[in-house]
């Protein structure tokens, strides 16, 4: 099943990285670690940044076959 | 009637006696539909529903809804449990339809496949503690209620034994109630999975964590420390043997009746809601029968 496969990959870049953003924005997460939402990471904006690290763990955890 | 009896009497009654007076209790509290328990998994799934539209419109605050949210993923299994053996309608009976539905919708809160929890589940009350054919019994092993959490957290990881074990019993069985089984599972985790991201690209991620994703994992810790671990930890197998009475903080209710799963296994048919009264009720028979009570 190379969906299920996949799956890891798909929920770090499309659930992981956007929810580590909301963390960052909308808790009071992002007051201690001073993040300007709008400010640029690598030419990315904060979700999309978050979304390239949750793709990165989600690519480790498929090929790794764990998630933690 | 064993309530009659003293102890010493009943430990000198015989195999098929005990057997005959056990089942005089059971017959009490089984064969009739159990209400609270059609209400439960009704009531439960609403209010989760509901927290969805309140929270996304701002009526409810997400601090407020994750409490709510976790209790009814604590509470979400049971329903499913009881129609896994089903205690709502048998199959032919008028309201077999209620049973499979209260199954499948009880289970989907949980993202499991109710055709996947009964039959493995069913596999664990036939083969309980067996480590070859139990699909449970990798959970119930260690020394200390840890186990059950590294056994919970190790079941996430996808190439572990511990994933696989429910697999691997679906493989074995193989008839059709599995593969469909298999097939529903493969679309409820594709739906979590669209609801998550959908959630996600509008800006609602954290919602979606506080009402599914957080609730469903702690749900599944719980549910394997109590429904699982705790009453079968350490024991071998056979009819008195393999299930056990427990000491739980909180009494009967913070652990879901399961101090009474001893009862559960050998009355399955038994309702959830009336275990704990047909364990109080059977206790001097279980003695007699030299199971392990944990102080009750």
């Amino acid at each position: 099943m190379v969906l299920l496969k996949l799956m890891p990959i798909a929920f770090g870049a499309f659930f992981l990285g956007p929810l580590i953003a909301e963390l960052l924005t909308r808790t009071p997460a992002g007051e201690l670690l001073s993040i300007d939402p709008t400010q640029a990471i690598i030419g990315l904006t904060l979700t999309q940044f978050c979304m390239l690290l949750g793709t990165v763990y989600g690519v480790v955890a498929a090929v790794t076959g764990r998630w933690i | 009637m064993s309530n009659t009896l003293t102890e010493k009497q009943l430990s000198e009654l015989s195999n098929s006696e005990l057997m005959h007076l056990e089942r005089e209790i059971a017959r009490k509290y089984m064969n009739r539909l159990s209400i609270p328990m059609v209400l439960w998994p009704i009531a439960n799934t609403l209010v989760w529903l509901s927290l969805w539209p309140l929270v996304i419109t701002g009526t409810l605050s997400l601090w407020l809804a994750f409490p709510i949210a976790l209790f009814n993923m604590l509470v979400a299994y049971l329903p499913s449990h009881d129609a896994q053996h089903d205690n709502y309608a048998r199959p032919g009976e008028p309201l077999r339809w209620l049973n499979e539905a209260i199954g499948h919708v009880s289970s989907f809160l949980l993202t499991y496949s109710y055709r996947v929890l009964r039959e493995t589940h069913l596999e664990h009350h036939k083969h309980t503690n067996d480590p070859e054919l139990d699909p449970d019994q990798m959970f119930n092993m260690g020394n200390s209620g840890w186990y059950s959490l590294w056994s919970s957290i190790q079941s996430y990881q996808p190439g572990s034994r511990a994933a696989n074990s429910y697999l691997l019993a679906l493989d074995r069985l193989d008839n059709e109630n599995c593969r469909r089984g298999k097939r529903d599972q493969f679309f409820i985790v594709l739906a979590q999975y669209g609801i998550l991201f959908t959630m996600a690209a509008n800006g609602m991620a954290l919602e979606a964590v506080a009402i599914w994703w957080l609730p469903l994992r702690v749900s599944v810790i719980y549910t394997r420390y109590y429904l699982s671990w705790a009453p079968h930890v350490g024991l071998g197998k056979g009819r008195y043997n393999d299930t056990k009475s427990f000491q739980s903080f909180g009494g009967a209710i913070s652990s879901s009746g399961m101090t009474a799963h001893v009862v559960h296994h050998l009355h399955p048919r038994i309702p959830h809601n009336r275990t704990p009264a047909a364990f109080r009720e059977m206790l001097p028979i279980l003695r007699a029968r030299n199971v392990d009570l944990g102080g009750h």
